[in-house]
């Protein structure tokens, strides 16, 4: 056990824990100032670390000892709801896990390729409506209505991008614009969606036969029924992080993020333009639709208010406050911005309006947002490198 | 046969009003390579400064002292003026801050952040303006006749009048951007930027120049869809932008002869549809959304071709 490796670990625990606490008082305190304070407190530390470069360090630091911060960080969400049991609290953690997974998954459209996608709620009301008719008409079991919700989010993607992938990225976003009002139009017009009173009656998840909305009881310990969800989406967002952590980091990132650097020298080197950004499409249309159809079987009654261009702009403004491509930042913005209305209730009506001013305020002053995107680690190539000269 | 005649004259009125749009979003592309996508919005709040300015002459008793088509006149050059000056304040907000081309700024920015200005101006609307979230009623300044054309064939008069102020500005934008000087600065920094700018023309201020242009013609058009349509709702701007952007899409982005012919194409779309499918009315959208993406498929560059611009090797 070396200084180094003792100080890493050290220095991983330490930030865990201060980063869980201040999060913690955020999502449960009931006075707005301690709140309030607590947010102030973690984006403060989040400049400074950033402003001295100690941000770099920490994230190589945590890389470093992989093992051991992914461990930490799973045990410390794990017994969250051990310290607070409100249903209230664990509605807003499952709400982040959920809308963290949809925005992993638009970020490799938006932050690894550089295309914009305003159609991610579509995608995602595809995936819910698609589970929510299929198991209710067709009493089809609920595994497998989620699973069809995200292969025909994932075909929409497809039938989406293939028009348009040849012309310039501006018709991309056009087409899904128009998609996304294609879309709100034909489920409020259509009558076996249920128009504009949506879906109803919608079983809750359950898997072989354990059904999610029986509470829990442990030791003692009473917890309502939404700790199910709690565990079943942090356990879908590891999954998806463990997909988009590989994706980065195989040829297949590589050759995305050579796309949204330049697309001409990255089709000069070879790099098939359509399949790939077919494949970031249909792949983020796909996370979308998964993570729409759980959404469904927790909430249990979806209307197209839901997935409205206003949900999309919702997205797009927590990937871009977050920070474009940077995993981390992701979460973090999402949790601040699924947090913060809630705790603002007398705000709720400017609630978009608040949206869009975020999304020009932090492009105009801070583009790479909240928490930077990292700058590739080739160092392991270029001792090799060394090596073999 | 003479009924899809009358369907598509009397769907005239709408096709001008889209080409209105799509010329709009034509220009700044063309221009400024930039997509602008609260084209509409400008058009939403033009309608609504001109709602103020109609009851502040309604206060005023203005039209006591004048002819009412002068009063009519001088309010829309006044609101179609404000309109432009919005234009100049948009262009600061969301164009100006993403012209240096560094490595932070995506090609994309302006975009996302002209759709996060739209949003802002329409939630302030509904927000702000006094009963900004349930439709208004615009007033109609013109005698409701009806104009008999040949044997069977009427139009309203009001229509009519909304046709022709919708082609003179057409006309009016045409003489600008190809028989003046100014027009010749813009085709000019359309083609290459720097090289216009090494002769001499001043890029920033054709650049406001431009948006307060856009500004006027949406300060006209918000005139002519409150006469046509008779109600303003705040989240109109919405539909009329992506309808307008698709059009210039269609027709050829950057190219004005484009625009117009998408503004048309997609009026006769919207009014076949309407009259010849049952129950068209609620899915006139798709039909025009299904248009672009065909045309996307079969002509990529638009009908009449888009502006080529080299790719910066």
């Amino acid at each position: 056990m070396s200084i180094e490796k003792i100080y890493n670990v050290f220095l991983v625990f330490i930030v865990s824990i201060v980063f869980f606490f201040l999060f913690y008082i955020f999502l449960v305190s009931t006075q707005l100032f301690t709140s309030i304070l607590a947010l102030i407190g973690i984006i403060f530390l989040i400049f400074i670390f950033d402003k001295t470069g100690l941000l770099e360090k920490l994230i190589a630091s945590f890389l470093k000892e992989k093992n051991f911060s992914v461990i930490t960080v799973i045990i410390l969400v794990c017994i969250l709801p051990f310290f607070d049991r409100g249903a209230y609290s664990l509605h807003l953690c499952i709400l982040i896990f959920l809308y963290s997974a949809v925005v992993i998954g638009l970020n490799f459209q938006m932050g690894m390729i550089g295309m914009v996608n305003f159609a991610t709620a579509a995608f995602f009301g595809v995936g819910a409506y698609t589970t929510a008719l299929v198991t209710t008409n067709l009493h089809i079991p609920i595994f497998i209505g989620i699973l069809l919700g995200g292969i025909i989010a994932s075909f929409f993607g497809l039938f989406l991008g293939i028009p348009t992938l040849r012309t310039r990225d501006y018709y991309l976003s056009l087409v899904t614009i128009a998609f996304q009002f294609i879309f709100i139009t034909l489920v409020v017009n259509l009558g076996f969606t249920g128009g504009p009173d949506g879906v109803r009656g919608i079983p809750i998840m359950s898997i072989f036969g354990y059904s999610f909305s029986s509470p829990i009881n442990i030791y003692g310990i009473k917890f309502p029924y939404q700790i199910n969800f709690y565990y079943l989406s942090f356990g879908l967002l590891l999954l998806i992080l463990l997909i988009s952590n590989r994706i980065y980091n195989s040829r297949i990132g590589l050759s995305w993020n050579a796309i949204r650097e330049n697309q001409l020298a990255a089709a000069c080197q070879g790099i098939n333009l359509v399949y790939a950004k077919l494949l970031a499409f249909s792949l983020g249309a796909l996370f979308a639709g998964l993570v729409g159809a759980v959404y469904t079987h927790y909430i249990t009654f979806i209307s197209p208010n839901n997935f409205s261009f206003n949900v999309s702009l919702m997205f797009i403004c927590m990937l871009i406050f977050g920070g474009m491509d940077s995993i981390l930042g992701i979460i973090i913005g999402t949790s601040i911005l699924v947090i913060l209305p809630e705790k603002l209730r007398g705000l709720s009506e400017y609630s978009a309006l608040i949206y869009g001013a975020i999304i020009l305020i932090m492009l105009i002053f801070r583009p790479q947002g909240l928490i930077p995107k990292r700058l590739r680690n080739y160092s392991q190539f270029l001792k090799t490198l060394k090596k073999k000269a | 046969m003479l009924m899809l005649f009358y369907q598509i004259i009397n769907s005239l009125g709408e096709s001008v009003r889209y080409a209105l749009f799509a010329v709009g979003f034509t220009l700044f592309f063309g221009v400024l390579d930039v997509i602008v996508f609260c084209v509409g919005d400008i058009c939403v709040v033009s309608m609504f400064i001109l709602l103020s300015l109609f009851s502040l002459v309604k206060v005023i008793g203005l039209y006591e002292f004048l002819p009412i088509y002068l009063c009519l006149i001088i309010t829309v050059v006044i609101g179609s003026l404000l309109t432009g000056f919005f234009g100049i304040i948009i262009e600061g907000i969301s164009v100006k801050p993403f012209e240096k081309l560094t490595t932070k700024t995506n090609p994309m920015m302006p975009l996302i952040a002209t759709v996060a200005l739209g949003i802002i101006i329409r939630q302030s609307i509904s927000l702000f303006y006094p009963q900004g979230r349930y439709p208004q009623n615009f007033p109609n300044f013109f005698p409701a006749k009806i104009v008999k054309l040949g044997s069977s064939f009427h139009i309203i008069f009001s229509d009519l009048i909304v046709l022709l102020i919708g082609i003179g500005v057409i006309i009016v934008v045409f003489f600008l951007v190809n028989r003046t000087k100014f027009g010749s600065s813009m085709r000019a920094i359309a083609q290459d930027k720097e090289a216009a700018m090494m002769m001499g023309i001043n890029a920033d201020r054709i650049s406001v120049l431009t948006f307060f242009l856009v500004g006027l013609i949406m300060g006209i058009a918000g005139f002519l869809t409150g006469t046509y349509i008779g109600s303003v709702k705040f989240d109109m701007g919405l539909r009329d932008g992506i309808i307008g952007f698709s059009a210039a899409v269609v027709g050829g982005l950057g190219n004005v002869y484009g625009a117009i012919i998408g503004g048309l194409l997609f009026g006769i779309i919207e009014s076949l549809s309407i009259a010849f499918i049952p129950m068209g009315g609620a899915y006139k959208d798709i039909f025009c959304f299904t248009a672009v993406i065909i045309s996307m498929i079969f002509r990529p560059k638009g009908i009449l071709g888009e502006k080529t611009i080299w790719e910066k090797v």
